[in-house]
């Protein structure tokens, strides 16, 4: 935490206007995010959030934001110096703590305010980041993850579906073995057929035993899964853990454990997370002994589209890629798409209920799980499948 | 003339035209390769010598029966409207229907060879019947005979609920002497090629033999070429020599293993005309000083309508603005003298 944010929050906790309530949350607050700047190493991370969040109190959960980047972390300040955009706005500054673990302080300048704040960086793993921050979301939101939505394809996001997270939490509850339930979820919905009587748009729902809402919105809608609460409970049906994962590979730690947390989704998160970045990695249209190899890959629905969704399709994704559309959904959907920040290429179609996609030039894991990302998200989540060429 | 918004359409029609056209190109080639019994593929623009002794490339050339008798399929995007054009056209397919040599090296010559024209379903009736009016010709007989075919095929859109859409190719006129080809394209419906032609084999290839129109090219170039050379994700300008782009290219024309100097040539002018339109629509710079260099921006365009679109529209309304500065042509030279006033004196006192 910067001094100048550290003496603005004992200004406020000085002024008598505030019920007691309140200055003594600020004062918790202000109390963990000293304590998050003075982390010296992995020991003291561990024991502080193990500490914070083993105990019941109102405090922002633990943001544990997976990256996916082969860069070493000393080259952040240079990545963010490079673009110069980015550099204008953001000032990052990252001092080593011990081997692969780093302290993060970032400020973003905001028209005339600026948020800032801790965080950690945990590079241990070989072609990930983790990122760890107990700040409130507004840091964590227009902060770091906007810094790091920035800084691709150099760091990539782990963008993960409705399919993959029901396979993590499968993970985490058979990791801890306990009985996980959904108490929370948003999520995107578009009707499958035509009739007027459902609704699209944003769903969100809380429920102790939310995922059998899930399931049945799942028969009716196409659903794009924005994030989802979940709980593990052991047989006494005591809570072992709280938490949240997000579609854009956030996990939340809200109660239990930090290191079951890291072993049971953190790791699994990351776990998933290479497996996905090894099936999109070198796809690209290859010419071999004179054959034109080519290595597609399938998102699954289980209804066909109709012209309205492909036309949407056609509508949305031009916003995000350069596109050139060869059929706009009749009487079919086909596309040429080129990532502007990557320069990856991409042939895209929707026929019947699948989409496919068949990387041309460039063709990296990034840009690859972005755009199926993007499909999804328009389309609704499906089951992604490689294709055999 | 055209409006810009004719002129946009037609622009746009033609790039999709293309495209499909070359999907199909994609489809038979996978038909034949995979399915050895109907013909056995030898090449995509595939050298032929011919009696007369010039070389020929057809799009696709394969042959049946034993590799005794061999098959000559020519796509055609599209066809000239004009009559004239389009009889010049169809005239010059009389190269194919010479016995040509070079087939294979274990066969070099065949005993019969068919040809297929495969066009657009929009040019078919047309090219049908200009057939039916040529073949009356002695010159041209061969095309009123057996071992000549028109092909057309078409994308059609699923019947509710009930199937998906399918890629088929019909025969619009003749008959090949294939057998098994000619059960299959006799058959209601026509050829229906796998799924995968729609969904990915399309991308195996950009480009056909026949020269595609300006915008496609741009296009390929834009999307899958130029945008290989970005190193950084914010927008930087490269200097590019045209041999760099079209070594980048290369492999986006289906036989580029197996081309010779004057394909190179003509397939590098391609793209040099594509980098010229570019430039004249203010996308990208000639380098100063230096022959075929190019200043170019990448990524080179943001737009939020597809690529096509805003291309063709750049087209149109530099077409229209060129055609009315052609039209109002040189401003006539008027000579224009200050009137008279009364203290002047008239020129004849200067005579006196």
């Amino acid at each position: 935490m910067t001094q100048n944010l550290r003496d603005q929050t004992d200004e406020f906790i000085n002024r008598d206007d505030h019920s007691l309530i309140e200055k003594q949350l600020l004062f918790e607050v202000r109390t963990l995010q000293k304590l998050t700047a003075q982390i010296a190493d992995r020991l003291s991370m561990n024991l502080l959030f193990e500490k914070m969040y083993t105990t019941r109190q109102k405090r922002p959960p633990l943001k544990a934001l997976i990256l996916l980047t082969d860069l070493d972390p000393e080259s952040l300040k240079d990545l963010v110096q490079r673009r110069k955009k980015l550099a204008r706005i953001y000032n990052v500054n990252l001092t080593k703590l011990e081997g692969d673990l780093y302290s993060l302080n970032v400020k973003r300048f905001l028209w005339k305010d600026h948020i800032s704040g801790n965080a950690i960086l945990d590079a241990s793993f070989k072609g990930v980041w983790v990122v760890y921050c107990n700040e409130k979301s507004r840091f964590a939101r227009f902060g770091l993850d906007r810094l790091f939505a920035r800084l691709y394809p150099d760091v990539s996001r782990l963008y993960i579906n409705y399919s993959q997270i029901r396979t993590l939490l499968d993970n985490i509850k058979d990791a801890y073995r306990g009985q996980t339930t959904l108490t929370y979820f948003i999520l995107k919905r578009e009707p499958k057929s035509a009739d007027s009587s459902y609704k699209s748009g944003t769903f969100q729902l809380w429920e102790k035993n939310a995922e059998e809402e899930l399931r049945s919105q799942s028969k009716n809608y196409r659903l794009a899964i924005h994030l989802v609460n979940f709980e593990v409970r052991d047989e006494n049906n005591a809570i072992l853990l709280q938490g949240q994962m997000s579609r854009r590979g956030v996990c939340k730690l809200r109660f239990g454990s930090f290191a079951m947390f890291h072993e049971n989704v953190v790791l699994k998160a990351i776990e998933l997370g290479l497996k996905w970045k090894g099936f999109y990695g070198h796809r690209e249209r290859l010419v071999k002994d004179g054959e034109i190899l080519l290595r597609p890959f399938r998102i699954g629905y289980s209804s066909q589209f109709d012209e309205k969704q492909l036309y949407r399709l056609t509508e949305k994704i031009s916003k995000n890629y350069l596109c050139s559309i060869i059929h706009g959904g009749n009487p079919y959907f086909a596309a040429n798409v080129c990532d502007y920040l990557d320069g990856s290429s991409f042939g895209v179609t929707a026929l019947g209920n699948n989409v496919t996609i068949t990387p041309i030039t460039k063709g990296s894991h990034q840009a690859a799980w972005k755009l199926t990302n993007r499909l999804q998200e328009i389309l609704g989540d499906g089951e992604i499948a490689s294709i055999m060429g | 003339m055209l409006s810009a918004p004719d002129l946009e359409q037609n622009c746009v029609r033609d790039y999709r035209k293309y495209s499909d056209t070359v999907a199909v190109c994609c489809a038979v080639y996978n038909l034949f390769s995979k399915n050895a019994d109907l013909a056995k593929f030898v090449g995509i623009e595939h050298s032929l010598q011919n009696s007369d002794g010039a070389t020929v490339t057809p799009d696709i050339a394969a042959t049946f029966d034993n590799d005794k008798k061999g098959l000559v399929l020519e796509l055609k995007w599209s066809l000239p409207s004009d009559e004239k054009l389009l009889e010049k056209e169809i005239k010059e397919l009389g190269k194919y229907a010479v016995p040509c040599s070079h087939w294979r090296k274990s066969a070099d010559k065949v005993d019969s060879q068919d040809l297929v024209l495969v066009c657009h379903i929009d040019d078919a009736q047309r090219v049908a019947d200009m057939i039916r009016s040529l073949s009356k010709d002695e010159e041209q007989s061969y095309l009123a005979k057996e071992g000549f075919a028109v092909w057309s095929w078409s994308i059609t859109p699923p019947k509710k609920g009930e199937r998906k859409e399918e890629l088929r190719l019909f025969s619009v006129y003749g008959k090949t002497r294939n057998q098994k080809i000619e059960e299959l394209i006799s058959q209601p419906g026509g050829i229906l090629f796998p799924e995968e032609v729609l969904t990915f084999l399309r991308f195996t290839f950009t480009f056909i033999k026949e020269k595609p129109p300006l915008q496609y090219t741009m296009t390929i170039m834009i999307q899958n070429i130029l945008s290989t050379f970005q190193r950084s994700s914010e927008r930087e300008s490269y200097d590019l020599h045209v041999d760099m782009i079209y070594e980048r290219a290369k492999s986006f024309f289906p036989s580029w293993h197996e081309y010779d100097t004057t394909t190179i040539q003509i397939k590098r002018k391609w793209i040099g005309e594509a980098l010229e339109k570019l430039c004249e629509l203010g996308l990208c710079d000639k380098a100063p000083n230096k022959d075929d260099w190019w200043k170019i921006p990448i990524p080179i365009l943001r737009t939020r309508k597809p690529i096509q679109q805003v291309l063709c529209k750049k087209i149109a309304k530099t077409y229209l603005k060129q055609i009315r500065t052609k039209k109002k042509g040189r401003p006539k030279s008027s000579i224009s003298r200050p009137k008279a006033t009364k203290k002047d004196k008239a020129i004849t006192d200067y005579l006196s």
